[in-house]
């Protein structure tokens, strides 16, 4: 055997053993599984939490009922104008109505729902809920909340999509879902399906 | 197939392996520094996972090997070392190879091999460079499992949605490490042409292989000026933006105006030598 067929048999030795060892390494991996679902869809949390099992929002379920992207001005003109750096016209509000329900967690405010967690994701895009739009649009003004056994409540998320942070077209044209648990399914939910995404004001 | 058969001597050759060595060797500490401290990430998982009652997220896209490779390193210094470094072993390369007898692929007079010289410094050089990149990625995907970067833990990797390629990065990660791996191989293939052509030039290997790796020096530590008063805090030091950890801030024009003047700055020297040759 020559030295090119021994050299060529060491390489193939050594790239079986790399695959498998990288096989191994990857298959039985507990990695999160994703979830997807639509608008309109009811989707039950479970044991799925972001951060710790201590968030026990299990019982609790949510729809998305519908989402609008406005402009700030729009926002302003229709919602509430609150001065600060980022009233801006060339910002945005993406607004998504849920539905949360309540249908078997009896732990009352030892448990509930926390808005705080919620990410609105759009590939590298992600941004957190805007807590101080948030009580203009409901009738209460926490973004932690527990429901009553059996109870349902309608609540407007508002996210504000600055900008200098991500291209709008990205939002407008793009897949932007909204994460509701983390792990160990990671829930996504579509939020694409509504015929409002195109930068139109919706009535709530 | 006679600059393949080059190449493939080029590769048996002590020089470059000499070379690539160095980089090699960090591109080592690197995968091993960064294997220990996930293996034990990993047991300390496992470990508050089977003593407490409550469960944890246990961030595993944070500890992907896309974000530990040596190309995101943003906790040693061994990354921006190796891009110091990259230079120096293509000089010390391009230099044994015009010294060598043995090696001697760089023809100082023979103007009727000058392309080829330029394809294999070209194909030489950037292995020389991204060989230990791959090495080090390819090390640690022995024990750091595949998981693809997810922008919802955006705030740990520092990087988010209008960065230099933050899309591909968290869609598609192996074209983002591919991108940069051809990225070093062009970059550094056409610097170790520079260094040849002005070693034809000059005929002193010595000047000719410190002087790139001098211009990019100098342009990494005078980057904040020109970036503060032309370019708008744009990225434009090949010695940051190569590595994808320091690349936040490029974008395609100022890689694409850098290739461009490097290819341009060979095209001359060759063209200026070319004429001393008719003169003569």
């Amino acid at each position: 055997m020559n030295s090119k067929k021994i050299s060529a048999l060491i390489i193939s030795i050594l790239f079986v053993v790399y695959t498998i060892r990288v096989v191994t390494i990857n298959k039985n991996f507990p990695l999160p599984k994703n979830e997807y679902y639509s608008i309109g869809d009811n989707v039950p949390i479970e044991n799925n939490f972001f951060d710790t099992s201590d968030e026990k929002m299990n019982g609790y379920s949510l729809t998305v009922l519908d989402t609008t992207l406005m402009s700030m001005d729009e926002f302003n003109e229709k919602y509430v104008n609150i001065e600060d750096a980022h009233n801006k016209p060339y910002n945005y509000v993406y607004l998504v109505r849920i539905l949360f329900k309540n249908t078997s967690n009896n732990m009352g405010n030892k448990a509930g729902i926390d808005l705080m967690q919620y990410i609105l994701q759009e590939s590298a895009y992600t941004n957190l809920v805007e807590t101080s739009y948030f009580k203009y649009l409901n009738d209460f003004d926490t973004l932690k909340f527990a429901l009553r056994e059996n109870s349902e409540k309608e609540v407007v998320v508002p996210f504000r999509i600055i900008t200098m942070n991500v291209d709008i077209n990205q939002i407008k044209n793009g897949c932007p879902t909204l994460v509701v648990s983390l792990y160990p399914s990671k829930k996504i939910i579509n939020l694409t399906s509504n015929n409002n995404i195109r930068g139109t004001a919706n009535e709530f | 197939m006679k600059i393949i058969k080059e190449i493939k001597n080029i590769f048996k050759g002590i020089n470059f392996i000499i070379s690539c060595l160095p980089c090699i060797i960090i591109s080592i500490i690197h995968a091993v520094l960064e294997t220990n401290d996930y293996l034990h990430y990993s047991a300390n998982v496992n470990n508050y996972m089977s003593e407490s009652n409550v469960i944890y997220n246990p961030h595993w896209a944070i500890y992907s090997i896309y974000q530990l490779w040596i190309g995101n390193d943003q906790y040693t210094n061994l990354s921006t070392i190796m891009l110091y470094v990259f230079p120096i072993e293509i000089a010390i390369f391009c230099l044994m190879s015009c010294n060598s007898k043995k090696e001697k692929y760089i023809s100082f007079k023979a103007q009727r091999f000058a392309l080829y010289d330029y394809i294999v410094t070209f194909i030489t050089s950037g292995l020389i460079v991204t060989i230990p990149l791959l090495f080090n990625f390819i090390l640690l995907s022995l024990y750091v499992p595949v998981v693809l970067p997810d922008s919802v833990y955006n705030g740990y990797y520092c990087f988010f949605a209008k960065d230099f390629l933050a899309n591909v990065y968290y869609t598609s990660p192996n074209l983002y490490v591919f991108i940069f791996l051809l990225l070093n191989f062009v970059l550094f293939g056409l610097i170790g042409c520079i260094s040849v052509s002005i070693y034809k030039r000059v005929g002193k290997c010595k000047i000719s292989m410190i002087l790139p790796e001098a211009f990019l020096i100098i342009l990494e530590y005078t980057k904040n000026i020109w970036s503060k008063f032309v370019f708008k805090s744009v990225e434009i030091s090949p010695l940051s933006y190569l590595l994808p950890v320091k690349s936040h801030n490029t974008n395609w024009i100022v890689i694409i105006a850098e290739l461009f003047i490097c290819i341009l700055i060979i095209l001359l020297i060759v063209k200026v030598r070319k004429n001393e040759f008719k003169e003569n």
